[in-house]
């Protein structure tokens, strides 16, 4: 969408944030249901099915969680959500909705209302911006709040403020850092009693074929993206900044969906169908991308000189087994063995044997600002990685909050870092 | 004994002590953050960097860290890869309490007790292991402070100890710790496991606990008589709580944020002293000067400039300047007198010190902090106000005053210039602009710009953009102001302000600034004629009450 029109229309929110924040929130959910359409019936060009498909599910989702109240579950990202699908409980991802926020110029006035009630500026700012939607009055009230310790801190914080601010249920699924068989029960306890609390909440019974077919879609949607993966190592293809964030969506929130599934059996068709051709560097790409920065946009997206092939918040439950017939034992497990479980180590290892599986030249591991848990491993994941070969840029920004952001940098870093790869050839 | 360091509460100094460790509480501020930046970043918990740049000192070899947070995770990561230290042990705590939480944590206790034996050779005693179980220490009997929220620096504790007129207690997550001695039962070690999980999650809860309502205990305590809330820069976890609490503490709060470095004693010691003024513990009459003189002064020693006030005995203004403070405090107060019409130091009864500078003015009769004195002038002059906006050149305050012109509640801006007049004065430097062309230019703006770094440095760099994009200096001034405002307004709303406003401060001078924070705030702010005398007017009539106390 025009740059200039998305500018207006963030404006146009932001103007009646604080007198009409019911209006905002119409206004966000409209444009929201627009792209989901668009989405569906005219997809832009060049884009992949498998991308705009899922767009044109998301989309409305997002709309979804700005509508009536008591609708959704508010999770975060590594909250395993079969048991919502299959209570027919729709899912609503912080990260999403800030992404989306983000996507229509309107993050800034939320960022300052979380701000101005004192949430410090060094959060995270996916959840700075969620927090400020939920205490401007833009966001109604989830039916209940969900969250596991996975992966940082600010699930905790934010989770619980939020589960305050709505007076709604809490669940909270402690994820142990070891994956012993007793750490393993360990979660999937937690997760049967969040069986009982769901049914609890919404009133209804949980269906064990349901919950059996959410886990056979996960299965297939697992499946299907490894394939896809192993594919891409050996294609090249110009996608948007934003397709690995809603990679991340299919693989996380909406895991056990066949819309999910279908997304990625998609994507592996349609790459299936690309020539086998590598083209410009290839980057492997550490947490979220700042996809709505149009300077990284024309440099990793536009230029033609490099792609990013995959991001490791896609694949960082992948190589879990998941048996439909022990639904809570296989979630628990993509909990215990996930890549960002367990010490720096592993996230690390996964994104090098990654690298190397997807003929990767270098990795860039993005340090979101507020994300402790990223920046505190970043030195130690560009020696491990460069010692192995995979030059590495760290790369701070931001990936909502243009306010910590210093443009001009980011991208002579990015630049820098290209011209180090291509001299490499 | 061997030393081994931890950090947190829930760490299982009893058991390692039992093993012939000797547990060190790791709380001391660094010098710097060379090498802990460097091996990880400097957006990074400044308490976990501390703890990295004493390591790497070689001020602990043995290392017991608990899984309490994503800084404390990384700092284990980090330290467990460079492979230094001779021990290095990471508990993994729950983040519930109940009872598969409890087993989960005998199982870490077990694995440590293993580990840390194998490590030492002293065999597991349990006679020793309950023996290691020492009494909290009693709180003091009388009224006290306590420090509360995330772990405080040592350096910073005991400064707060030596100007606090009340003794003050170590509440913070790092502090606050009390495992209660093991009931009498069976002494082999797993059972004495089980126990010491149940005695170890029976704490009061940190905030990185899943259910904190525990936490209430902790303020209802005999005898607290006031909060200083401390939050760690780059650690999140207690401004939330500070937030909830600030709005439902009955007791007075102060809250100070702390980067683990050795605090400049300027800031802290204001701070703490306006606290202590409001608690109405120490706001000592200042000594009255030997001299008869027939006027008092208020000499406000700010980090620009340094403004006096003088007053007849009646309260009557007599003569007042504003002079460049300079490099030393007590030249720029000399200055100050210097350009006073017809007064001489000779000629004043008392004279009241306030301002960073207020301790190094040698003929000062007393000292109060700029918070008090500013409340006091600003109340003087205008009655009706109930939340003051003081920008400086350094500091930003929001003070809160009752009907009486007594401060309520204040908060002020951390270390970072964003939002003060540094802030602004290094943009009209960049902008080629003297400070009175910036005030006006802020008003005659076209196109509505947003500066959205906070950041001097950032905002810097943006501002320079919008100059190679041709946009007018009118609009850039009037996006700088607007930043200045909106960091302003969030300060207003910590401090729970509301109307009526007014505005102190060299910065009130700046009449775009002024616009943009009443368009943010909806209401018109009140600035006197000299907004940035405010200060100096408060000292001069602290110094008119010891004068007429005395007679």
């Amino acid at each position: 969408m025009n740059e200039n029109v998305v500018r207006t229309f963030g404006q146009l929110v932001a103007r009646q944030l604080p007198a009409h924040p019911e209006r905002a929130r119409r206004l966000l959910s409209t444009a929201y249901q627009f792209v989901g359409a668009q989405m569906r019936y005219v997809p832009p060009k060049g884009m992949l099915r498998a991308r705009s498909y899922l767009q044109g599910v998301t989309s409305p989702l997002m709309a979804k969680a700005l509508g009536r109240a008591g609708q959704c579950a508010c999770v975060n990202v590594f909250m395993p959500c079969e048991l919502l699908h299959a209570l027919d409980i729709t899912p609503m991802l912080p990260e999403g909705l800030s992404c989306y926020l983000v996507s229509t110029a309107a993050e800034r006035p939320f960022i300052e209302i979380a701000e101005e009630r004192g949430v410090p500026e060094s959060y995270c700012s996916y959840h700075k911006l969620l927090l400020g939607l939920a205490e401007s009055g833009v966001m109604p009230a989830p039916l209940c709040v969900l969250n596991t310790s996975l992966a940082c801190d600010a699930n905790q914080l934010t989770f619980r403020r939020l589960a305050q601010h709505y007076q709604v249920p809490r669940f909270t699924v402690d994820v142990p850092l070891a994956d012993s068989p007793a750490d393993l029960a360990y979660v999937a306890g937690q997760l049967r009693e969040m069986g009982a609390f769901l049914e609890q909440c919404s009133g209804k019974k949980l269906d064990k074929g349901k919950l059996r077919q959410a886990l056979v879609h996960s299965a297939a949607t697992a499946e299907d993206y490894r394939q896809y993966l192993r594919l891409r190592a050996k294609r090249s293809q110009r996608e948007e900044m934003s397709a690995e964030m809603f990679s991340m969506l299919a693989l996380h929130m909406l895991l056990g969906t066949p819309q999910a599934a279908r997304h990625a059996a998609l994507l592996r068709q349609e790459t299936a169908r690309l020539p086998e051709k590598l083209e410009g560097r290839r980057i492997l790409w550490m947490h979220t991308l700042p996809h709505w920065q149009s300077s990284m946009h024309e440099i990793l997206c536009l230029s033609g000189r490099c792609e990013v092939v995959s991001c490791d918040m896609t694949f960082d439950g992948l190589s879990s087994a998941i048996d439909p017939d022990r639904p809570y034992e296989s979630m628990a497990r993509r909990l215990v063995e996930s890549g960002y479980n367990g010490g720096a180590r592993r996230r690390v290892e996964r994104a090098l044997e990654m690298a190397k599986a997807l003929n990767c030249h270098g990795v860039i591991y993005f340090c979101h600002w507020g994300c402790k848990q990223t920046s505190g491993a970043a030195q130690y994941a560009k020696q491990t990685l460069e010692a192995a070969g995979f030059p590495t840029l760290v790369l701070d920004g931001d990936g909502c909050d243009s306010g910590n952001v210093n443009d001009g940098q980011m991208v002579t870093r990015l630049q820098a870092f290209l011209e180090q790869l291509e001299g490499q050839a | 004994m061997s030393e081994i360091g931890y950090t947190c509460k829930y760490t299982p100094v009893e058991l390692l002590r039992a093993l012939g460790g000797q547990p060190v509480l790791l709380n001391r501020e660094a010098e710097e953050f060379t090498f802990s930046e460097g091996v990880t970043h400097n957006h990074f918990c400044c308490h976990a960097k501390a703890v990295l740049e004493h390591c790497k000192q070689g001020g602990v070899r043995q290392l017991v860290l608990v899984n309490c947070c994503d800084s404390v995770r990384r700092t284990y990561d980090v330290l467990l890869a460079r492979g230094e230290l001779d021990f290095l042990f990471l508990l993994d705590l729950p983040h519930h309490d109940g009872p598969c939480a409890r087993e989960r944590l005998k199982a870490e206790l077990l694995r440590l007790a293993a580990e840390y034996g194998a490590f030492t050779g002293v065999p597991f005693d349990p006679a020793a292991f309950r023996a290691a179980f020492a009494p909290p220490a009693p709180l003091p009997a009388g009224p006290y402070l306590a420090v509360v929220g995330a772990r405080v620096g040592a350096g910073l504790l005991e400064q707060l100890r030596r100007q606090s007129p009340l003794p003050v207690e170590d509440f913070t997550c790092g502090g606050n710790r009390a495992a209660a001695p093991l009931p009498e039962g069976e002494d082999n070690l797993e059972a004495l496991m089980d126990a010491y999980a149940a005695a170890l999650l029976g704490q009061i809860p940190c905030l990185r606990m899943d259910e904190i309502a525990g936490r209430q205990a902790l303020f209802n305590r005999p005898g607290l008589a006031g909060l200083i809330y401390h939050t760690v820069k780059f650690c999140d976890y207690y401004s939330f709580e500070y937030e909830t609490l600030r709005h439902e503490t009955a007791l007075p709060i102060l809250k100070i944020e702390s980067d683990f470095t050795p605090q400049p004693a300027g800031q802290l010691a204001t701070r703490l002293a306006a606290f202590v003024e409001r608690l109405g513990l120490q706001i000592q009459a200042p000594a009255v000067h030997t001299a008869r003189g027939q006027y008092v002064a208020g000499i406000d020693s700010g980090s620009t400039t340094t403004n006096v006030v003088v007053l007849d005995l009646q309260g009557n203004l007599k003569a007042s300047a504003i002079v460049r403070t300079g490099p030393k405090a007590s030249v720029g107060a000399e200055k100050a007198f210097a350009a006073l019409a017809g007064c001489m130091l000779e000629d004043m009864a008392a004279v009241v010190a306030t301002g960073y500078g207020r301790g190094s003015i040698p003929f000062a009769t007393g000292q109060v902090t700029e918070i008090t004195c500013h409340a006091r002038g600003a109340h003087h002059l205008n009655p009706a106000a109930r939340t003051i906006v003081d920008i400086g050149g350094q500091d930003s305050k929001v003070i809160c005053l009752d009907g009486e012109g007594a401060v309520t509640n204040f908060v002020m801006n951390d270390k970072c210039a964003a939002g003060t007049g540094r802030f602004l004065e290094m943009m009209a430097r960049t902008l080629e602009l003297s400070l009175p062309d910036m005030s006006q230019m802020g008003l005659r703006w076209q196109q509505d710009l947003t500066i959205s770094s906070m950041c001097t440095v950032f905002a810097e760099s943006e501002v320079i953009s919008l100059i190679a994009d041709n946009h007018s200096a009118q609009d850039i001034v009037h996006g700088l102001n607007k930043a200045v405002a909106s960091k302003t307004a969030a300060l207003v709303s910590r401090a729970g302000g509301t109307g009526p406003y007014m505005m102190t401060g060299g910065v009130a001078r700046n009449r775009g600034v002024v616009a943009a924070l009443e368009e943010r705030l909806g209401a018109p702010l009140w600035v006197a004629d000299e907004p940035d005398l405010s200060g100096a007017l408060g000292a001069a009539l602290f110094a008119l009450d010891s004068v007429r106390a005395e007679q």
